[in-house]
């Protein structure tokens, strides 16, 4: 009884949520950040918890553990989750990627011994990238806004949509977890925070603005899942009309003879 | 002249119109890029990062159009800078170019490279589609934009896994500009072309 009540107070906020996906998925990204100043501040918090907490156990994760050990994690809750890439196959209408997608949660589940081995793959069974927030892409939502969460990081108003739908659609959400349901989730975490570990060092070795890093970024990989790798020329066009010369040290260049303000 | 040996003419000259830039193609480049990298990430360790970083500095100073890569990326703001600053501004981004490749690839692992594809874009430009083949079979999809500059073909922009370098930096660089102005943004670009030479090896 308590159940159904939880899935109907996330079907009846994700419906609050449709009237403010309007408008189509647009192709180049924008830097508008209306909630600037807030995700401004929900990174920092982020960022301080992760140095503070979830470096270190990720680090000291990595060091005593293999990463055959650690792929074998990935896979498993990879494998949990996947219900919901099917799902979400359907909904794109990707529906031969669906019945493929389907085999190899069944194929992983029995014979990769409940997720831990990946032997789908090698039967011609790659694994796919899909969610609520792409399917909300394909249909043609854009992000709405630019959201910094607590603890998962950058998402957006379309995007977070998905964090009600897979929980759902996870193989954990059926089983009774017991004792083990917090210690399954930490374990999530750390691998999940370990696997991003070399990005995060990138971000942080090569980001002048690592907020705005992190939002462009993350805006431009949601793009590219949509489009499954396979970005429409549109995204390669470069946004220069608005300085259309060819020697970019010219005199007419300029903005005034005083070199101009910048705003 | 009989009116077909006119026509010919014509064609001719609409030919010597078409005729490739110089001999060599979009694609070729990337693979001369490429090679390059292949060779600096074999000899990474013996060459050291400024090693690398002296093999790289003429390639990247080559292939990469710097200069219009800053305009794209200050955008509205290359405007209000002088010559001076422009002139600043592009050799310092080179520079972190540099600093950055010769940073990043300092290992061989068995990885190759691949260009799939070319395909013409709006304004003359070409995109070529090329992979990053790990041996554990992971596939980083590298998209080179580049654009004819006096009679070569030069990168514009590197997409890595649909992340555009361009895009990226320009929403970066812009933020420190309007927080720091243009001082600021120098000075933390320097600050990250020391911090290469500093981590690396």
């Amino acid at each position: 009884m308590f159940l159904r009540k939880v899935i109907l107070v996330r079907l009846v906020l994700l419906g609050a949520l449709v009237p403010f996906l309007h408008g189509c998925a647009t192709t180049q990204a924008t830097t508008e950040d209306p909630l600037e100043e807030v995700n401004r501040g929900m990174y920092a918090v982020n960022d301080s918890l992760d140095k503070a907490f979830m470096a270190p156990l990720a680090e000291s994760y990595i060091e005593n553990t293999s990463e055959g050990f650690r792929d074998s994690v990935t896979n498993f809750y990879d494998n949990a989750a996947y219900p919901g890439v099917v799902l979400n196959d359907i909904l794109q209408f990707k529906l031969v990627q669906a019945g493929g997608d389907s085999l190899r949660f069944f194929i992983n589940s029995t014979i990769g011994i409940g997720g831990l081995l990946d032997p789908a793959t090698e039967f011609g069974l790659p694994e796919h990238d899909e969610d609520f927030g792409q399917t909300l892409g394909v249909w043609g939502a854009d992000e709405g806004v630019f959201l910094m969460l607590p603890l998962y990081g950058p998402s957006s108003l379309r995007d977070v949509t998905d964090l009600v739908v897979s929980s759902f659609t996870n193989v954990f959400f059926f089983i009774e977890t017991g004792p083990f349901g917090i210690p399954l989730t930490v374990l999530d975490m750390v691998n999940t925070r370990a696997n991003l570990s070399s990005a995060i060092r990138l971000r942080d070795a090569s980001a002048l603005d690592p907020y705005v890093f992190t939002r462009e970024a993350f805006r431009q990989k949601r793009t590219n899942l949509i489009h499954d790798g396979n970005l429409p020329d549109e995204e390669f066009e470069l946004d220069d009309d608005q300085a259309d010369v060819d020697d970019p040290f010219a005199e007419d260049a300029y903005a005034d003879g005083t070199g101009g303000s910048i705003n | 002249m009989s009116r077909q040996f006119r026509y010919i003419l014509c064609l001719l000259g609409l030919f010597s119109l078409v005729t490739p830039l110089s001999a060599e193609e979009p694609s070729d480049v990337i693979d001369a890029f490429d090679a390059t990298l292949l060779q600096v990430m074999r000899n990474a360790e013996e060459l050291g990062y400024q090693g690398r970083h002296d093999i790289l500095a003429p390639v990247i100073g080559k292939r990469f159009d710097s200069a219009y890569i800053c305009r794209l990326v200050l955008g509205r703001h290359w405007r209000g800078l002088d010559e001076a600053q422009r002139r600043e501004m592009v050799q310092v981004f080179t520079e972190l170019t540099i600093a950055t490749y010769a940073g990043r690839f300092d290992g061989y692992d068995g990885q190759t490279f691949k260009v799939v594809q070319s395909r013409p874009l709006k304004r003359g430009r070409m995109l070529v589609r090329s992979e990053l083949l790990e041996t554990d079979g992971d596939i980083v999809t590298l998209d080179y934009v580049l654009q004819p500059d006096e009679g070569e073909w030069r990168i514009v922009n590197v997409v890595a896994n649909g992340i555009s370098d361009l895009s990226l930096k320009r929403a970066e660089y812009g933020a420190v500009v309007k927080r720091d102005g243009i001082d600021g943004l120098l000075r933390g670009l320097r600050e990250k072309v020391k911090a290469y030479a500093e981590d690396a090896s």
